[in-house]
């Protein structure tokens, strides 16, 4: 019977506090073993009984893993940072306005302090409202591995419902954010039932402008598809476009056709087609007044 | 599965055990130390009644595995009030704002407006209303909890 | 709910006479807190009820010869007020304190909880700690007795034939030596079918546990003593290796279900949890 009450699953807990402990861990648990951070994930995870570990193996005494540094590489935060503290990191730099909402709105002050972003990212629910963001903002994600490390595009990490493209012998360590090109505006926005709740469907976007002209843009949505896109034909069309209510109007609808939402207990599927064009329009405004100037 | 040793402070005593790794923090608190405030609502972190601080920051004991918080400083509603138990200025306010039905939100609600005070002793309604976003109330409509934490701004 | 006949027996000899006469057709009600709503939700039809409620010769809580006798017709509130009870065996007037509201304890009474057999019955692990015995009439006007730990054969099945009647039951008066505790755990503070309970009873010697008495509610088909639990106590000195070997052992002795109350898991983790807990208040240390 699953149990909110109590953990049943019986497992081991270990507390690495290097890295190098950790891949030796994973090495010899293999599949029995699972990695945790926060925990607002796992824990559910176990309870639900989605997953079956023998052994658990924390990463929050490993130094250097939530570090959280900027230099004119960009942003860079380590996977076990509090979700509060990569908020706060991202509120300094105009360039990662999109991520600082998402995590604003990720909000419960309890998850802020006991979540990361590494574990956001390697749950990837298709609903995850860091993604979004790190998608428009041209994220990457380091991982590493017993003898070395390599680096992905968001986009490529994420490969489809709560699946990420990592072995079971990888560890995200740093998510990075590039700087951005000059006036740059970004923003993000979620439709959810209460102020703390899975996003029904959220939308990011991340623009370059000119005066009136819309230099480029990327836009991404969440939950409203197996994983969280990026709507291509939509960026095409608003691409070195000089701006107006009719050509945003087109975007939106472009946005509104190119998800694939599916009807859950959060939604229904007519329901987030339609908001998508809408809450796109909202997004879309707020990235261009941040970009510098009137929309 | 093995037993670990840890130790903490609850409410100010220092505490130890030898623990299943598979025991939550809520459970340690509620069934080992029988301190009962800190609530059960749903068990997976929605409702925010198993709200504990750790280190003064709020979080979900529900969610929280006991051996996690080793070396931690652990305050539950029984270590709001002062020892003699003269109530604390905020569990004042929430009685005279009548900001309690049923009270299971409460022991939450009184322990996020105590971490919230103390990073920001004059919190806006807009603020308050952010803070305990992620704490529910079936109960009040959250308005007089609210007026309660703004009444305690400086 | 179908027509029924009634008759209240004023004394002893008119409830003999209609158990001869009615043999095991009758259905004989106390309170009827069970038999009511059994009724009214169409579970039971009895054809004929004796109600033996107002019995004073029922109705009872006494002290004589080194035991203590408590009648079948004698309510649940009179339990839990009775300085008889709270003096000589607490851990039963803290089980008929949390049976049911203030309302349901005016009418329940002792003999319908025990007869009843629920396996959450809650005076049933008290009374198995205290080593009671149950007072049986049977038709022709014999009595017999029978240990409360053999009276439970199944869920809802006693020892109890045909026609014959729970009249009280007995318990030997506990000694200075014994200490004892009890804990049931509900979903609620009242009104609240248990969802695991433990009554222990230990005679102790200084700080060796002489005779150990362990019992366990809601956790089996029947409300039962924990045997093994008992012999691991028994001889030796109570220290904290001990209790956790006692919870490890409880979680074996017991055999709870998952229900709409709570799930298998929980009630064997509570289980464990409340015995060690009742052994440590009933040496009222920290061990």
């Amino acid at each position: 019977m699953v149990n909110t009450k109590i953990l049943t699953r019986e497992f081991d807990y270990h507390r690495p506090a290097s890295l190098a402990e950790a891949f030796e861990l994973l090495a010899e648990y293999g599949d029995a073993a699972k990695v945790i951070a926060g925990g607002t994930d796992v824990v559910p995870q176990l309870k639900y009984e989605k997953i079956a570990p023998n052994h658990l193996v924390a990463l929050t005494k490993i130094s250097g893993l939530s570090d959280i540094n900027e230099d004119s590489d960009g942003l860079n935060i380590g996977a076990c940072a509090r979700l509060r503290d990569a908020k706060q990191a991202c509120a300094r730099g105009p360039g990662h306005a999109a991520l600082h909402d998402a995590l604003r709105s990720i909000g419960k002050v309890q998850v802020m302090n006991m979540g990361t972003l590494g574990g956001n990212l390697c749950t990837a629910s298709p609903a995850a409202d860091s993604v979004p963001p790190l998608l428009v903002l041209n994220g990457r994600v380091t991982l590493a591995n017993p003898v070395g490390s390599r680096t992905l595009e968001i986009e490529d990490f994420i490969t489809g419902p709560y699946a990420a493209a990592m072995a079971a012998n990888e560890i995200m360590t740093e998510i990075h954010i590039p700087p951005g090109p000059e006036h740059q505006g970004s923003a993000f926005l979620k439709i959810a039932r209460v102020a703390a709740d899975i996003s029904k469907l959220s939308c990011a976007v991340a623009l370059q402008r000119d005066a009136d002209r819309c230099v480029s843009c990327r836009i991404a949505l969440g939950a409203v598809a197996a994983l969280p896109l990026r709507i291509k034909g939509a960026e095409e069309l608003l691409g070195g476009k000089k701006m107006d209510a009719t050509l945003l109007a087109e975007a939106a609808a472009s946005v509104s056709a190119g998800i694939r939402p599916i009807s859950d207990v959060r939604s229904t599927e007519t329901y987030r087609r339609q908001v998508a064009a809408v809450i796109f329009k909202d997004v879309f405004d707020m990235a261009w007044q941040r970009a510098g100037g009137k929309s | 599965m093995q037993k670990q040793h840890m130790q903490m402070r609850i409410n100010g005593e220092p505490c130890e055990f030898w623990v299943e790794p598979n025991t939550l923090l809520m459970n340690l608190l509620r069934n080992e130390m029988e301190l009962t405030g800190t609530k059960y609502g749903c068990g997976t972190g929605q409702c925010g009644g198993c709200t504990v601080l750790v280190n003064g920051e709020p979080v979900l004991s529900c969610l929280t595995l006991a051996l996690a918080v080793d070396g931690a400083d652990i305050l539950t509603i029984e270590g709001v009030a002062a020892p003699d138990g003269t109530l604390d200025p905020i569990q004042e306010a929430f009685l005279d704002t009548a900001a309690i039905q049923c009270g299971y939100c409460t022991p939450g609600m009184v322990l996020m407006a105590k971490a919230l005070l103390n990073k920001n002793p004059s919190p806006s309604e807009d603020q308050i209303r952010e803070h305990i976003k992620g704490n529910l109330c079936r109960c009040t409509g959250y308005h007089r909890i609210v007026q309660a934490i703004k009444s305690c701004g400086e | 709910m179908t027509t029924t006949e009634y008759i209240k027996p004023g004394d002893l000899s008119d409830l003999h006479h209609l158990m001869e006469e009615y043999k095991g057709r009758a259905t004989v009600v106390a309170g009827g807190t069970n038999l009511i709503p059994e009724m009214r939700n169409g579970e039971k039809a009895p054809e004929l009820l004796i109600d033996i409620s107002d019995m004073a010769a029922l109705s009872f809580i006494r002290e004589n010869n080194g035991s203590i006798a408590i009648g079948a017709a004698t309510t649940i509130a009179e339990m839990a007020a009775s300085p008889v009870l709270l003096d000589n065996s607490p851990i039963l007037a803290s089980a008929a304190k949390q049976l049911g509201n203030p309302l349901t304890r005016n009418r329940a009474t002792l003999g319908g909880n025990l007869a009843n057999a629920s396996p959450c019955a809650d005076t049933a692990p008290p009374l198995l700690a205290l080593d009671a015995s149950v007072e049986i009439l049977s038709p022709g006007g014999k009595t017999r007795q029978v240990s409360l730990s053999k009276f439970f054969h199944g869920y809802k099945f006693t020892d109890l034939a045909k026609g014959e009647i729970l009249t009280g039951i007995t318990f030997p008066k506990p000694n200075d030596s014994t200490k004892g505790s009890h804990t049931k755990i509900g979903l609620r503070n009242a009104a609240s079918i248990c969802v695991a309970s433990i009554a222990v009873a230990l005679d102790m010697e200084g700080k060796t546990c002489r005779k150990a008495r362990v019992a366990a509610g809601s956790v089996a088909p029947i409300p039962m003593r924990a045997y093994r639990v008992e012999k691991l106590l028994e001889g030796k000195e109570i220290n904290a290796a001990l209790l956790e070997e006692c919870m490890a052992v409880v979680k074996e002795e017991i055999s709870p279900i998952s229900d709409i109350r709570g799930s298998l898991e929980y009630r064997s983790y509570v289980t464990a949890m409340i015995l060690k807990r009742n052994i440590k208040r009933a040496l009222k240390q920290e061990i």
